[in-house]
């Protein structure tokens, strides 16, 4: 069993209803298997910003232990302790 | 001269401070035909009028207000207007914009352009009523800030809505990074302008327009318009930055590692949730506010309603004021900050150039620099939020040693103070950096340096590769850029970013709508879209390919402008931190700016000479600007660009091996 932490920001933490949760995970699992978890636990609204015509929206920013990912990162397994961070979009100043 | 076009008020004011004298004329066919309005004509009245030799803050400065073609227009954001003058911060080129509706209310009364001349004796402000235009006596303004300045001259006219272009005490000082705050609440911040109005005693303008105005094809810019308002509301930035406005980066710039932190030893901010934009909605929004025409809405009213701040009432919180006055200077503390912002806006003083010289102020304290004598009892601690709110106070006054002297800005302060100072001085061009570390987002590292008015991210404005969006990049450039166009880390492709951003921004200041809604950050809005925009409204014949080159000329005239203050390719440099110290923070850890692999790329795009980056006889001529050219070559042959750089009064950036001190 690993844990994980995962802090939302913006609109999707208005969606979810949380800023902060902390997943108690099997090992292996991936990022994009915790998504779909989330998408699964937080109301409706959560899964249009998470996905865009059934797959990860374009838009969505996942920072892993703070290092940017990219989608072909998204299929790596998560290990005891990772940090998540994820953004809709957003961008300027 | 009959102006021949519709969308404009159709005429400019000329105001001699000095006799009094008020002129109005009808605008310049070939002002707007080759350099549009807001930032171009600023840009081509200021080259024409405003001599190398002129002091910023002395008669033969001028200041230039001006709206463009889109301003109060039907098309979305249309509410923006310029400010143009030489810059007492910096002493080239310099510039401000702001939102509001001053912009809208003065086209609406029939005006494009305003110049101010000369210097008056006595303080005054401009009364505009649509035909009427008087100076009046700012007397009993003189000394106000500007939120009560706005009240009184609104009840003196009895007329609520009148809008206003004000200065607070700070301008009046002359404090060389004062601002210039605009009905409703908003800042044309940079650049010290406010500090040009306070040399020629002018509080400020008040306007009233009633005219309004006549465009071209009505028809046809109406359902451009509802298409791009369309547009805006369904894009996917939209509904994100309508809710916290740009307060909302700050979050997403910590794994960036793009958050300047302790006068930018750091990129990221520990308890950054503190001042977050999400922190800041819950616990402090009053309502949503708009500027003239916006959909998105950006704008937040926010208010502190109990503690030692209670009663602070404060708008425009924007990400840039929350690291200038929050993490750039390790302030933790939300209601401080918003009653530091409120401060900014009332004694007139710009939010980024404050927090910056205090953070300058603060590494020096840290590193024992300062005398105990000098600091008049104050604690420079980092995040000593009692002592930032006394230091905004004392500059804004020049009250006292430290006051006095960091009221002249970071870069001045370290080259009076010597004793190493410039190491801590974060400036180019004598211009304080904004809240981008180009450590972390390289192309915002080149903007700083390629930007006209000195350290500028709203010049280029990059922002598809912040945390790169490919899908964006598509959209304006095609696939053929990626991976590198859309890579923070990345420098491929980022000069011709940077120069389209500049080009593209330059029209964008000189037409009258904004960069934060569907021209940059949005990217509904490019060059066809807003050439065939300004066709509906003027009737001009425009295309994008006239657009582009309208762009250019704007920019490389702002560059023939700084090189007559012998500004060059040695002055395109970022202080140490930036080139020298590997990146500590998040994303961009290890990495440094490249701006040696960078800038042979962007002068080779703008076809300026690889040795002084100069404009080139070529481009200029390209751009039918050969006379700026001959003018240039002389000023710099004639060795004056080289003495009036030695005068222009700031430190050096330091650019030297430094290693980072704990």
């Amino acid at each position: 069993m690993i844990t994980v932490t995962v802090k939302l920001f913006n609109l999707l933490a208005i969606y979810a209803g949380i800023k902060t949760q902390s997943f108690d995970l099997a090992e292996g699992i991936t990022i994009k298997q915790l998504l779909e978890r989330m998408v699964h636990e937080y109301p409706a609204p959560f899964k249009d910003m998470i996905y865009h015509h059934e797959k990860i929206n374009p838009h969505l920013r996942i920072f892993l232990n703070e290092h940017l990912l990219n989608e072909s990162e998204l299929d790596a397994a998560l290990s005891d302790g990772d940090k998540l961070m994820l953004f809709p979009a957003i961008a300027g100043g | 001269m009959t102006f021949v076009y519709k969308g404009y008020g159709g005429s400019y004011l000329r105001v001699n401070l000095t006799t009094r004298q008020i002129n109005k004329f009808p605008l310049a066919n070939e002002w707007v035909e080759n350099f549009l309005g807001g930032n171009g004509i600023g840009t081509k009245i200021l080259w024409d009028e405003v001599p190398e030799i002129a002091s910023p803050l002395g008669p033969d400065n001028k200041l230039i207000i001006a709206t463009g073609p889109l301003c109060g227009s039907p098309m979305p954001n249309s509410g923006r207007v310029e400010f143009i003058a030489k810059s007492p911060l910096t002493g080239i080129y310099g510039d401000a914009n702001a939102g509001g509706q001053f912009g809208p209310e003065l086209k609406s009364a029939g005006y494009d352009v305003i110049i101010f001349e000369g210097q008056s004796d006595e303080p005054v402000y401009l009364d505009i009523h649509d035909d009427d235009v008087a100076l009046r006596s700012a007397e009993e303004l003189w000394g106000l800030g500007t939120f009560e300045a706005e009240a009184r001259l609104q009840a003196i006219h009895k007329d609520s809505r009148l809008k206003t272009a004000l200065i607070g005490p700070a301008g009046e000082n002359l404090v060389r990074f004062a601002g210039i705050q605009v009905s409703y609440r908003r800042s044309a911040a940079r650049c010290g302008l406010g500090a040009v109005m306070g040399s020629k005693k002018l509080k400020g303008v008040a306007v009233r327009g009633t005219k309004g105005i006549a465009f071209s094809c009505p028809q046809e810019l109406e359902e451009l318009s509802l298409e791009m308002h369309k547009k805006l509301r369904q894009n996917e930035f939209f509904a994100g930055i309508h809710q916290f406005g740009t307060s909302g980066l700050v979050a997403l710039m910590q794994p960036i590692g793009r958050f300047p932190t302790q006068n930018f030893r750091l990129g990221h901010f520990e308890g950054f949730e503190a001042i977050s934009g999400e922190v800041l909605r819950e616990e402090h929004l009053v309502k949503d506010i708009a500027c003239f025409n916006c959909p998105l809405g950006c704008d937040k009213m926010y208010s502190v309603i109990s503690g030692e701040f209670a009663g602070c009432r404060i708008s425009s919180v924007e990400y840039e004021t929350l690291n200038a006055l929050g993490a750039r200077v390790c302030n933790r503390n939300l209601p401080a900050l918003l009653k530091a912002n409120e401060i900014c806006d009332d004694l007139g003083l710009d939010t980024i150039s404050a927090g910056n010289t205090i953070a300058f102020a603060m590494e020096l304290a840290d590193f024992g620099i300062w005398n105990a004598n000098e600091l008049n009892g104050l604690d420079l601690s980092w995040g000593n939020y009692h002592s930032i709110l006394q230091l905004l106070h004392d500059m804004a006054y020049r009250q006292g040693f430290l006051g006095d002297l960091l009221a002249d800005g970071a870069a001045r302060a370290a080259k009076w103070l010597g004793r190493n100072a410039d190491r801590y001085a974060m400036h180019v061009k004598g211009q304080d950096i904004p809240a981008q570390d180009g450590r972390a987002q390289q192309s915002m590292g080149l903007a700083h340096v390629t930007s006209s008015r000195g350290a500028d991210h709203l010049k280029a404005f990059p922002t598809i590769d912040e945390t790169g969006y490919p899908s964006e990049a598509v959209r304006r450039y095609g696939d053929q850029y990626l991976p590198e166009l859309v890579d923070p880390l990345a420098t491929k492709y980022k000069a011709m970013l940077v120069k389209d951003g500049e080009d593209f921004g330059a029209v964008v200041d000189s037409s009258g709508n904004c960069k934060s809604g569907g021209t940059f950050v949005m990217a509904e809005i490019y060059w066809q879209e807003q050439a065939d925009a300004i066709a509906a409204a003027t009737g001009m014949l425009m295309t994008s390919r006239n657009l582009r080159c309208i762009g250019e000329r704007i920019y490389n005239l702002q560059r023939c402008y700084n090189a007559i203050h012998g500004i060059t390719s040695a002055d395109d440099v970022l202080p140490w931190r930036f080139t020298q110290a590997p990146s500590p923070s998040g994303n961009a850890r290890g990495s440094v700016c490249r701006l040696d692999l960078m800038l042979p790329d962007y002068y080779a795009a703008r076809g300026w000479n690889p040795e002084d980056g100069l404009p080139t006889q070529a481009t200029l001529q390209r751009l039918g600007l050969d006379q700026a050219w001959k003018y240039m070559q002389q000023i710099i042959n004639s060795g004056k660009a080289k003495i009036i750089r030695s005068q222009l009064g700031w430190a050096e950036p330091y650019t030297k091996k430094m290693v980072e001190q704990e």
